[in-house]
């Protein structure tokens, strides 16, 4: 058994709390032994190995279950860290926040409980993941299609929690979620928006209700369990035109995005399109070991080599059209006008052996896919770890950011490989940080990188949406206005919810009054 | 080029992509005759060579072919008792064990491959040995290790790091690479 206790738990009590839970759940769903409880931990962790392990894993099949759970959690003041399919990998994985919690895995909750091929939607449990909705879609001959992250394996419920985001006009998770249940740290269950209305038939349908809204308050949170979530799908459109359009210039940056703001706004591209730069596009393809063998950031010398052999730009932007296809082609000949004036713009609508190109036009069309993980070769040794900061998308705001990023990456002896993918009227500037997880001085690197980066960014007033376990304190001390009020308020909501602090202790930096001291 | 590492360090270290601690979950090899199945990772050539020759060496070897966006992992269920491997990038290696020590499987081993300054860089078990070999014979090699491994024949306790001569990448391979094996006993997590 496992010596990594919870805080505050004797051996003895652990005992019977785990006798408790196998009371629950049957002896076969308390994961307790080394090897079932490796599979909780992140695999690409920039701590060093061994930081964040639980102590236990508890996998309930229904909310009366879950309901028990609590209670026994609450009886002995045990931290349990909530996990749906569990794949947030480069935000933790499914790792707890801190060593000794017991991990709440609710992959085996994954029903579909209703396509709803009408209005379109899904009501979906905490484990579904994209692969099994998208495969459930297609055996019952659905045309609704899912909107997945890049990771096929992440879940519909855990990604909307998240504030995940993909690749199709529904790409930003969080907005077509609609309606929620969840259960409160005391046992109690609750739904959201027109749920609340007993027998409601339009749960999925409306966000809105008489008071206010709290779906929000159960995402990147830990005020409750979420149990059922419904989720808007796209009805599979008439036309589907997907683009890349290539520049060879870092500096196009800035005109990509003056011109991408009116046409996002204006939704003459519709989706959660991105710019990609040179290096994590190549790195779908190649590896940096291919091209350099030296130390510090690939020099622009090769960088221009993997560009000329790769046919690829400096930044990379890929979008899509969709509906019947004389609106496709009108609105295109609108894009094709306004990037076309980007010297150098290069427009692609077809590419061979591209692996790139071939896993993006899926995700554009809802399909699951895992090829993005293959971009972890480019240095080999499978640590990464993703720096977010929001952007707006606004040319010169997404350049300063660009460079002092870049330029941080540069100066740790990183390569730059990011994206940034446009919303609703932000962008998400992904950052991937590689590293070998073997070679530890380059993970302290990483480690000391990111730490740095995420101070630099508030001081010039950018947050992240997102981030890794081991950032959720500094990244929640950013937040600064007013003496820190938002995280104020998020802890005077957690006392009230959860006094005992049993549900995910920590998240977003949100911690229960006992261990706030 | 060479140094001694401890079994601890090259079975329990390595298996950290799966999600593992140390040697305490390994699983002790099976027995001869039993079902092996050989993820073949496309247009990996090190892969493909790898799958061919172990399929060549043990009768009971099969191949699970994946192209890049995993699907056929996700549509693997594994099932009865049998072995499941492969040399694959380390990315594949990660998602595979991750998916298989959730459905209950055991890792046996897991060697590195890594490419850099133009040579292999081997941490394997066993006796050194791959020093001599090529860049294209390697996986072979690797498939003849995995299979002495699997036959209980393994070269002995020693586990070693060695390094290739001065030789070229092939232009698909990713330049790490992992070779991994479970055993599964034939229940389902
Ligand atoms: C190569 C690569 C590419 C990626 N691409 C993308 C991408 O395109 N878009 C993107 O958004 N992310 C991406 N990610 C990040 C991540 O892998 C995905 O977001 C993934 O979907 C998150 O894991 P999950 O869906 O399994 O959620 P989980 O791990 O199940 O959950 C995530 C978190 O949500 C909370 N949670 C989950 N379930 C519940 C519940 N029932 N009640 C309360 N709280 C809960 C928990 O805090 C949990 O830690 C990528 C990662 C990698 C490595």
């Amino acid at each position: 058994m496992t010596p990594n206790l919870p805080e505050g738990i004797a051996a003895a009590d652990f005992s019977r709390l785990l006798e408790e839970l196998s009371g629950v759940v049957g002896k076969s769903w308390v994961f307790v032994d080394e090897l079932p409880l490796s599979s909780y931990r992140d695999a690409y962790s920039p701590l060093a190995d061994g930081t964040l392990l639980p102590s236990a894993a508890v996998a309930p099949e229904n909310i009366e279950q879950i309901q028990k759970i609590l209670a026994i959690a609450n009886n002995y003041r045990a931290p349990l860290w909530t996990i749906g399919t569990g794949r947030n990998f480069a935000y933790g994985g499914p790792a707890p926040r801190k060593s000794g919690y017991v991990i709440l895995d609710l992959k085996r909750m994954n029903r579909i409980i209703e396509v709803n091929e009408k209005y379109g939607y899904a009501l979906v449990e905490p484990g579904v993941s994209y692969m099994q909705l998208y495969r459930h879609l297609q055996r019952i001959g659905s045309k609704l299609w899912i909107d997945p992250a890049a990771p096929a394996w992440g879940g519909v419920m855990g990604n909307a929690l998240e504030h995940g985001a993909g690749y199709t006009p529904y790409g930003d998770h969080f907005i077509m979620q609609c309606g929620m249940e969840v259960m409160l740290p005391d046992g109690q269950v609750v739904r959201t928006g027109q749920g609340g209305i007993a027998g409601s038939k339009n749960w999925q349908i409306s966000k809105h209700g008489i008071g206010p809204q709290f779906d929000g308050m159960f995402t990147q949170s830990n005020f409750g369990v979420v149990t059922k979530l419904g989720i808007w799908l796209m009805p599979e459109p008439p036309g589907y035109k997907p683009f890349m359009i290539t520049f060879p210039r870092e500096e196009d940056l800035e005109q990509i995005f003056e011109i991408t703001r009116p046409l996002k706004v204006n939704q003459i591209i519709p989706n959660a399109a991105v710019a990609v730069d040179l290096l994590w596009e190549a790195s779908a393809k190649t590896t940096r070991r291919h091209y350099y063998d030296g130390k510090g950031p690939v020099p622009p010398s090769v960088r221009a080599k993997i560009a000329s052999d790769l046919d690829l730009g400096m930044w990379n932007f890929y979008g899509a059209l969709y509906g019947p296809p004389p609106m496709i082609e009108n609105n295109w000949k609108v894009i094709e006008d306004a990037f076309g004036s980007i010297p150098g713009a290069k427009f692609h609508f077809a590419r061979e052996n591209d692996p790139a190109w071939d896993y993006r036009v899926k995700l554009m069309r809802g399909e699951p896919n895992m090829t993005e993980f293959s971009i972890m070769n480019w240095i080999g040794g499978g640590g990464h770890v993703n720096f977010s900061p929001i952007s707006a998308p606004n040319g010169a705001e997404a350049m300063s950011q660009y460079n002092l990023i870049k330029q941080r990456c540069h100066q740790f002896g990183f390569d730059y490989i990011g994206e940034f993918l446009v919303g609703w009227r932000d962008m998400h500037h992904i950052l991937m940080i590689m590293y070998n997880r073997a070679d530890e001085a380059m993970r302290k690197s990483a480690y000391d990188l990111f730490s740095l980066l995420v101070d630099e960014a508030a001081d010039a007033g950018f947050g992240e949406y997102r981030t890794h376990l081991a950032f959720m304190d500094q990244i929640a001390k950013t937040y600064r206005h007013n003496d820190g009020a938002l995280w104020d308020l998020h802890h005077r909501l957690k006392d009230v919810l959860d006094p005992n602090g049993i549900l995910s202790p920590g998240k977003q930096g949100i911690w229960p009054k006992a261990a706030r001291g | 080029m060479m140094n001694e590492l401890n079994r601890r360090d090259l079975l329990g270290a390595g298996l950290v992509t799966a999600g593992l601690a140390g040697v305490a979950g390994l699983g002790s090899v099976p027995a001869r005759g039993e079902p092996v199945r050989v993820v073949r990772q496309q247009g990996i050539p090190e892969s493909i060579r790898f799958s061919d020759a172990l399929a060549s060496e043990v009768p009971t070897a099969s191949a699970l072919e994946v192209g890049p966006g995993l699907d056929e992992l996700f549509g693997y269920r594994p099932s009865g008792k049998g072995v499941i491997a492969g040399l694959t990038s380390d990315p594949v290696a990660m998602i595979a064990g991750q998916l298989l020590v959730e459905a209950g499987a055991t890792p046996i081993l897991r060697w590195d491959h890594s490419y850099g300054a133009g040579r292999w860089t081997h941490r394997i078990a066993g006796q050194p040995g791959f020093a001599g070999v090529s860049q294209f014979t390697w996986p072979a090699v690797a498939a003849m290790r995995l299979r002495d491994e699997l036959a209980g024949r393994a070269a002995g306790p020693r586990e070693s790091v060695c390094a290739s001569e001065i030789c070229g990448l092939s232009a698909r391979s990713p330049g790490f690479l992992v070779t991994w094996a479970f055993r599964l006993d034939g229940g389902v997590r």
